[in-house]
């Protein structure tokens, strides 16, 4: 049965259960806490006054760091347990460093000159470092910076991210993979452009020097790399935005190996839905799961780590995409200000929970460590 | 893992707000409606329902009368094609496209389901895929992918007005109509691309249903729906959401992809609706259908608010009408391109009125995700 045949009856018996509970107001846009915050999940937000990263404890209630006028993208947590960064998102020149037990600001820091982050960057070796993708404003060329964590994030090293529109990157599998997603969507260059120029290199994580530069077959050339995510056991995956719009189904998730990149399988009409455009992407706690959030489709997807397909859910604007403590299980947010629960078994996918009434949730959540 | 999630939501269903297999207890919260912004002024006064009811119903009434119109004007020009019958055929497509630009930028609903927005309207299109579906389909001799059963599995290149548009308006297709050896392959065509309109058109518009049946009777009767609204309450939040996507969508994908970076890289072949010579006229429909949306919704406000809404909605509506008739034409001439810049202008600031005063006065929250990527 394909999407064109499903009526509303067969979708609700698809989606399983629903859960909807009393009604309460998320705890209100708080600043700095004297008491100490559970930062169970972390996000980014537009709220009152501008952007501002998000602290989602476990009951799924938001408490917002100080706000700025610079729309803020991914938020990566320390894996010391106290403290985070969200990185503007390009054109945004702004990383904040901010405590997650108090919502405290503690500093923040900016690209390299005549630069602009793309929105992503990723703690290593404990803490100690911290790399970020950034983009020169003349050239449009990306580079990954390697900043000293303790030394107010002076930059240690830069290295190119060889390739051109760099957005995410992650360490994965003793290497550093990096999402060139080619022509930035939404700009003059992309109207019309049939060849996104994407790539996925992976990088040494000591020297920044050049492994391999995967690209996607000629069929899947307007597809932009843009989000990546990994499990623990080594399973990497990236979702694509397609810069074409003309009727054809394209796969938007592939599983990194190595130099070649493995597509999920979906219907076509599943991928379809998608609109183009996976705006997150994320691997569960298990490594078993994986799930892409389109919030123009208004969907997220959710596969085995195979490239299965499992199912698909309604999220209205749902983009922001983290795994929970718990196998098969997602967190989903929405810029309409819902977090949804989803769980994921070989059977099928559902909802299990959802609150709403939080902030206008920006396109990415992730797992707090700690 | 010892439980499906189908069993753990039905189970959840029994046991609201319990935990459940490590789901923490989960309370869904107010929304803003009638929380973070209970102090501001007129903030319950617009109803989603009623907006439903009185703005989106009239026109999805429209559309399908109108689709339905098409399809007997292409019945009765099969069995007796003439230049008058072409003639007529234009209007009713006319019709029924502008028809449809009025309710386009909608999301929510019965159009969310079976890709129906791509299957009536896949815009913008890339790589020729209407053009190479249409060929494909006239020069196919058979007629089993034309029937109703097929035809709607086809790629939605070839399902909607856009191949619509091709079948009556590309260079020759008056004559290719009325005799050739194409004729019947064409008609036959225009008659399954009308027929799929008119049963798309009216699914639209029966999955509304009336006050007391179907999603808009749920609507009213304030119940969640999984699949359409699993928090009635943020439908006002998609309004407001695709109310600034209408304005965005004109500006991103009808002006600024065919204007180019510079004179020497406009693009006139790919604006939208310049074979039937709507390329104007569908952006005034657009507008002129937002910002009938934008004053219905605020009449949530205070009258200030709402006259400054009207204001810059209006200047929206005046700027569209000040158009060149012929986008792509216009994008080629230094005159042309100041008014479509002219243009940009106004609907940029119609559509951050929707953010404040419009989303800000209602209390709601204004989604940034469906439109943007990154």
């Amino acid at each position: 049965m394909g999407i064109l045949d499903l009526s509303r009856r067969t979708l609700l018996s698809r989606f399983g259960g629903l859960a909807m509970a009393p009604r309460v107001l998320f705890g209100g846009a708080a600043h700095a806490q004297d008491h100490r915050l559970e930062a169970e999940w972390l996000a980014t937000a537009g709220v009152e006054g501008g952007f501002a990263p998000v602290m989602l404890s476990p009951d799924f209630s938001a408490t917002q760091v100080k706000a700025g006028v610079q729309r803020l993208h991914w938020v990566e947590p320390n894996p010391d347990g106290r403290t985070a960064i969200a990185v503007a998102r390009r054109p945004g020149t702004t990383a904040v460093l901010f405590a997650r037990h108090s919502g405290t600001v503690l500093a923040t820091f900016e690209p390299g000159a005549d630069r602009v982050f793309s929105g992503h960057g990723r703690f290593i070796e404990g803490g100690r470092r911290f790399l970020a993708v950034e983009i020169e404003r003349e050239s449009g060329k990306g580079i990954v910076t390697r900043r000293v964590v303790e030394a107010d994030f002076a930059i240690e090293a830069e290295w190119a991210s060889s390739g051109i529109g760099p957005h995410d990157m992650l360490p994965a599998g003793g290497v550093l993979v990096v999402a060139n997603g080619g022509i930035e969507p939404h700009t003059p260059e992309a109207l019309g452009a049939e060849i996104a120029g994407a790539s996925i290199a992976r990088l040494d994580t000591e020297t920044g020097a050049v492994r391999s530069v995967a690209e996607l077959e000629p069929d899947f050339a307007s597809l932009s790399l843009r989000h990546l995510s990994s499990g623990h056991d080594g399973l990497t995956v990236v979702a694509a935005q397609d810069l074409l719009a003309d009727g054809e189904a394209r796969p938007l998730v592939f599983a990194v190996e190595g130099e070649r990149l493995r597509a999920f399988e979906a219907p076509d009409e599943e991928w379809r839905q998608l609109r183009t455009y996976v705006g997150s992407v994320a691997v569960d706690a298990s490594g078993a799961y994986v799930a892409a959030a389109s919030p123009r489709g208004n969907r997220v997807a959710i596969w085995k780590r195979d490239g299965h397909f499992l199912g698909s859910l309604p999220l209205v604007d749902g983009c922001g995409l983290a795994p929970t403590r718990e196998a098969g299980q997602f967190l989903a947010t929405s810029g309409l200000g819902e977090v949804a629960l989803l769980k994921a078994d070989d059977e099928g996918v559902g909802v299990i929970a959802r609150r709403s009434g939080g902030p206008r949730f920006d396109n990415h959540a992730a797992l707090a460590v700690n | 893992m010892s439980r499906s999630p189908f069993a753990l939501g039905l189970a959840l269903l029994g046991q609201i707000g319990q935990a459940a297999q490590g789901v923490p207890a989960v309370a869904a919260a107010t929304t803003f409606l009638t929380g973070v912004f209970a102090t501001r002024a007129h903030a319950t006064a617009v109803s989603a329902p009623d907006v439903v009811e009185q703005w989106l119903l009239p026109r999805y009434d429209k559309l399908a009368a109108d689709a339905q119109a098409q399809l007997v004007a292409w019945e009765g020009f099969c069995k007796a094609p003439s230049k008058e019958g072409v003639k007529e055929l234009k209007a009713r497509f006319d019709a029924l496209s502008l028809d449809w630009s009025g309710v386009e930028f909608i999301t929510f609903g019965p159009v969310m389901l079976s890709l129906r927005a791509d299957r009536f309207n896949l815009f913008p299109e890339r790589r020729n895929a209407v053009g190479r579906s249409v060929a494909e389909l006239i020069s196919d001799e058979t007629d089993e992918r034309l029937q109703p059963k097929r035809f709607f599995r086809l790629s939605a290149a070839a399902q909607g007005l856009p191949a619509m548009e091709r079948l009556l308006y590309d260079e020759g297709a008056d004559a290719a109509l009325l005799s050739g050896p194409e004729a019947g392959r064409r008609c036959a065509l225009g008659l399954a691309i009308a027929g799929n309109l008119a049963k798309l058109s009216g699914e639209l518009r029966e999955g509304w249903g009336d006050r007391s049946t179907a999603l808009l009777g749920q609507l009213y009767a304030g119940k969640s729906d999984p699949v359409f609204f699993p928090d009635p309450n943020a439908l006002l939040s998609q309004m407001v959401t695709d109310l600034a996507g209408a304005y965005q969508r004109v500006v991103d994908q009808r002006l600024l992809v065919v204007l180019g970076k510079n004179i020497n890289e406009a693009k006139p072949l790919i604006s939208d609706r310049r074979r039937s010579g709507l390329s104007k006229a569908t952006i005034v429909a657009v507008v002129t259908s937002a910002g009938a949306l934008g004053e219905r919704l605020a009449q949530g406000l205070d009258p200030k608010s709402q006259q400054a809404i009207a204001t810059v909605m209006n200047g929206a509506v005046t700027a569209a009408k000040a158009l060149p008739e012929d986008i792509g034409a216009a994008a080629e001439t230094e005159a042309g391109r100041k008014q479509i810049e002219t243009a940009i202008a106004a609907f940029k600031a119609a559509q951050a009125s929707v953010a404040d005063p419009l989303a800000a006065g209602l209390g709601v929250p204004l989604g940034f995700n469906a439109l943007d990527g990154d």
